[in-house]
């Protein structure tokens, strides 16, 4: 049985895709959105996190690491990456938590486990989503659990960049109930240079889809000055007219949550504004879509 | 029934609303904790004082004295009320400053009541088609049945001429009122005139004789209640009123709009006589008598008087069933997710199954209500005796591990708390019982209410006497998942990880965990506490349920009856909390014990589904002294949310589930102090996290934002 590499599990979820669902977040993705709001989902392997804000300075960490990556400096705590090599030692006796491993490797009955406390509540609309990182950076794991959940009678949700093989996807699809698809940038110059792949795979897998009559919600991260602009939101609302499968639009407004992760993961964003895209401007965006395409548009 | 949704407040009720808040005494100084804190007082001192000498038993004083201060009650008829009835809060008269003093003094030397005060359910039938005269005339019919040559009667004369007695206070009150409304509209004119005249006849007519209207119903019942100074619960209203408002529909002589806002100042009435921590309680939908699902317009109305009145009184509770119709699902989720914070949910068949296991037949299985708080009780049929008494199940614990030493396996432990339980518990339910002797015998609640319980009239028993169909004694455990989360993190940390001895762990308690951070933060952070679906911690707080039940289960009451736990706390964890030390669970010494029947604080950190889990895990039905369960969920989410918890909950063994929306103050607290808010969630934009995983700028906007929503 193939293993998965999971950074998170999130009960209760009520916002990746329909009633309450269980999110599976699996590590390793291709792209590199400056903005990314899951950085710690990128790496394909295991993460040491360390929140300075829970830290009380105990030194704990320091006594235990075998690569002396941990010091204390006049009761700071100062960690040296490039010795780390996230053994979990220091993570194991971090007595408030501000060490933590990222990257569990699980098999696909633990993450059953996992979502079998939460299945009471899924009721005819909730389930299960598969998210990331990219789902589809860890194939056959993925396949594994989607079979599983159907066996289990649960809802799927894969949300994906569309960044992936198309057999992959192939293989998966008649698993998956409902797919949450991104489309981050319509320019292909722009995505290049935002995103750091070509959007040509990732049109041709969104078509795809619609062969397989898939289902499929289109989810467009709206990032001030990056693709904040009319023409792209008249991009997507083509495509969500040109192709059947597509139900719906949900637009994300920009937040800054990424940074604070990134920060913790001892990354850094390319893309770094600190402020909330405004409620009103994303909703404007909404009703502006929504004047182009008959598909329901709303905010995510 | 959309429309009854979309009724709009009237006028009348904003203006009400707003006046009862500002002025009425209750309302205004919530510090007030006691109704018998003024004039009330003093009236039932006096009638105390005026029979002292003369009247042959403490049975009869007190009723004596109840019937003195329902005669001298003066009536408070505020503009623009439909409803009336409230204690006259307005300052002594110079007459009433004389003799002030002297009645003070008698008030001191009542004897104090013994156990729980009231908390009983009423069955209104009588009262409404009856009235007080037609109950007087079966009193006077019992009092002449009772042969007076036969000692062996004389207890149930005394208790028929109790009832009489008060009852006839109570009649010369409404009188009263029916005669202020009169006096009040000869001064008035026009339109204001008409209205009092209008409540004249109404007030002329009931409670006294019975109800004609569904005005006529709900002022009845007010009267009756409110009157009794202590707290019931109202039953179903919307199985026991629905002929009236039916039969003035047809008739033509009620609107909706008319009905609604009836029940809004029906319900407004509440703060005018209820103290800041006592409640009436009602509840709604779920099965009548025979088992019929009842969803019917006065479902509707009183849920709407809800978002109507938005204040805390009445405690309403939902019973939820399979056959509960999505649409009104629908309507009592958009109620909770706006943050009206009522009403509770009650699984209801899984309570009707464990009173069916407990005895009680079909109908009282099915007509049970919340008796103000969480506590289950048959709807005008039991005399429940609840919370009695709160067991700090902590201190029990902390007591059984002072005599354990480091050569105990974890089961000497266990045994070690569980022979504790027992024997605490054999005394605090012999103390109860002595209670039960002494009301049984003297010192009872106003009797009165006892011709409104089953079958205390037919028996000639008041409620206190053991007169009801059914009597319980609901102790209520405390702290009971700190007692389970303590056990577990022993279980870890001494015998499972051997971090350190059982000695150690408790110099550590006797530290405070000063100079023990690191074991602290170990607790709070490492353990994998009850609350996260863990199977050790799930298993740990069945055993301890499982042991509650068996303790008591062999337990009988004063009157041969069961006695069934509770593990709910209302305010008494702050309390309980305050005077217990340090626990293993990582809970400091001072610091409150668990806030109902979840998990502990702050420990259910992977959301609410995970947490319902746990907590229907050991099976919260057999509980039938009340559980409460708290869910913590920010403002923003949605009414489906709450529905598919909702759905999820009826399909376990869980019984109450209440919703709180959180609050801007709460979550300043949770940036002060993160670890007792481990499981508040917030939303931000698309996505949803745990309030004090985010960094301190993000954690101001969501406050900021919180603010800006209420």
């Amino acid at each position: 049985m193939v293993n998965g590499t999971v950074f998170n599990i999130q009960h209760f979820s009520l916002n990746d895709g329909p009633g309450i669902r269980t999110v599976v977040f699996l590590k390793g993705c291709p792209l590199s959105c400056g903005w990314c709001h899951n950085p710690e989902g990128k790496e394909p392997g295991k993460q040491l996190l360390f929140n300075p804000k829970a830290c009380v300075g105990c030194g704990r960490c320091a006594a235990v690491c075998p690569q002396q990556a941990h010091r204390l400096e006049n009761g700071e705590h100062r960690l040296d990456r490039t010795r780390c090599t996230v053994c979990g030692a220091c993570a194991a006796v971090c007595p408030n938590g501000a060490l933590e491993v990222l990257g569990k490797q699980s098999s696909v009955e633990e993450v059953m486990a996992e979502i079998a406390k939460d299945d009471l509540f899924f009721g005819k609309d909730g389930g299960v989503t598969v998210s990331g990182g990219e789902p589809f950076s860890q194939p056959d794991f993925v396949l594994c659990l989607l079979k599983r959940c159907r066996e289990k009678g649960y809802s799927v949700c894969i949300e994906t960049s569309g960044f992936a093989k198309g057999e992959n996807i192939d293989a998966c699809a008649p698993y998956v109930d409902r797919f949450l698809f991104d489309i981050k940038e319509t320019d292909r110059q722009r995505h290049r240079q935002w995103v750091g792949v070509d959007n040509e795979r990732i049109l041709a897998n969104l078509a795809r889809l619609n062969r397989r009559q898939a289902t499929v919600i289109l989810r467009c991260p709206i990032i001030p000055e990056v693709n904040d602009r009319l023409e792209h939101l008249e991009a997507i609302a083509a495509l969500a007219n040109r192709y059947d499968a597509v139900q719906g639009v949900e637009l994300m407004p920009y937040h800054p949550l990424g940074l604070a992760k990134a920060a913790q993961i001892g990354g850094q964003q390319t893309y770094d504004r600190t402020t909330f895209l405004e409620k009103e401007t994303a909703s404007d965006y909404v009703a502006y879509m929504q004047k182009r395409t008959d598909k329901p548009v709303s905010l995510g | 029934m959309k429309h009854i949704a979309q009724l709009p407040v009237t006028e009348r009720v904003r203006q009400l609303r707003h006046d009862y808040l500002n002025h009425a005494p209750m309302a205004v100084n919530r510090d007030l904790t006691c109704w018998h804190c003024h004039r009330s007082k003093l009236l039932y001192a006096e009638g105390w004082k005026t029979h002292f000498w003369t009247a042959p038993t403490l049975y009869m004083l007190r009723s004596y004295a109840e019937a003195h201060l329902l005669e001298n009650t003066t009536p408070v008829i505020l503009p623009g009320e439909l409803i009336v009835g409230q204690p006259d809060f307005r300052d002594y008269t110079e007459e009433e400053l004389l003799k002030k003093g002297e009645l003070e003094e008698w008030a001191r030397r009542i004897p104090l009541k013994q156990g729980r005060d009231t908390h009983y359910a009423l069955d209104y039938t009588l009262l409404l088609e009856k009235g007080i005269e037609g109950i007087l005339e079966i009193l006077e019919e019992k009092l002449a049945s009772i042969d007076a040559d036969d000692g062996l009667q004389t207890a149930n004369y005394e208790f028929y001429w109790c009832c009489k007695h008060e009852l006839e206070g109570l009649a010369a009150l409404s009188r009263h009122y029916a005669e202020e409304a009169r006096r009040l509209a000869e001064q008035a004119q026009g339109e204001e005139q008409k209205e009092l005249l209008a409540l004249h006849e109404v007030l002329k007519q009931v409670p006294l004789k019975p109800a004609r209207t569904f005005r006529e119903a709900l002022q009845s019942i007010h009267m009756f209640t409110w009157s009794l100074y202590g707290l019931f619960s109202y039953g179903k209203p919307d199985v026991f009123l629905l002929p009236y408002y039916r039969r003035d529909i047809e008739k033509g002589i009620l609107t909706a709009e008319q009905a609604q806002e009836l029940i809004d100042c029906f319900f407004l009435q509440s703060v005018t006589h209820m103290p800041a921590w006592a409640a009436e309680g009602m509840m709604l939908s779920g099965r009548d008598a025979q088992g019929r699902y009842v969803e019917n317009e006065l479902t509707w109305h009183f849920l709407t008087a809800i978002r109507h009145t938005r204040i805390p009184d009445p405690n309403v509770g939902f019973c939820v069933l399979e056959e509960t119709s999505e649409e009104l699902l629908d309507y009592v989720s958009a109620l909770i997710a706006d943050g009206y914070a009522q009403p509770s949910i009650w699984n209801s068949d899984a309570v009707t199954r464990s009173l069916l296991k407990n005895g009680f037949d079909q109908e009282a299985a099915h007509m049970f209500t919340l008796s103000t708080c969480v506590e289950v009780t048959p709807i005008g049929c039991s005399g429940v005796s609840i919370t009695s008494p709160y067991i700090n199940t902590l201190r029990i614990l902390l007591a059984a591990l002072d005599k354990c030493d480091d050569t105990a396996a974890f089961e000497d432990i266990f045994a070690a708390f569980r022979r504790e339980f027992i024997d605490y518990c054999r005394e605090a339910i012999r103390r109860e019982n002595l209670y039960q002797l002494e009301r049984g015998r003297n010192t009872t609640d106003a009797t009165r209410c006892s011709v409104l319980i089953n079958d205390c009239l037919e028996r000639g028993v008041s409620v206190d006497g053991g007169g009801a169909r059914y009597n319980l004694i609901e102790p209520n455990l405390l702290g009971m998942q700190n007692v389970s989360e303590s056990l577990n993190c022993i279980y870890r940390l001494v015998f499972e990880q051997k971090k350190l001895t059982l000695s150690e762990y408790k110099k550590a308690l006797s530290a405070d965990y000063e100079g023990y951070e690191e074991l602290r933060g170990y607790i709070l952070h490492k353990i994998p506490h009850f609350g996260t679906g863990d199977a050790v911690a799930n298993d740990i707080q069945k055993r301890v349920a499982d042991l509650a039940l068996e303790t008591f289960a062999s337990k009988t009451t004063v009157r041969g009856a069961k006695v069934i736990p509770g593990a709910f706390s209302y305010r008494d964890h702050v309390f309980h909390g305050e005077e217990t030390g340090a626990s293993p669970d990582g809970r400091k010494a001072g610091m409150p014990l668990n806030d109902g029947s979840n998990p502990v604080q702050g420990y259910d950190n992977q959301g609410p589904t995970v947490s319902l889990a746990s907590t229907v895990s050991w099976e919260p039905s057999r509980f039938l002294g009340g559980t409460s369960v708290n869910v913590k969920i920010n403002r923003g989410v949605t009414g489906a949310a709450i529905k598919a918890l909702v759905k999820g909950y009826l399909r376990t063994e869980g019984v109450q589930m209440q919703f709180n929306i959180v609050s801007p103050e709460e979550l300043l607290d949770a940036q002060r102090h993160p670890e007792n808010h481990g499981d508040l969630l917030v939303r931000i934009g698309g996505y949803s996290d745990f309030f004090v995983k985010l960094p301190k700028s993000l954690q101001d906007d969501v406050i900021s934002r919180t603010c800006n929503e209420m």
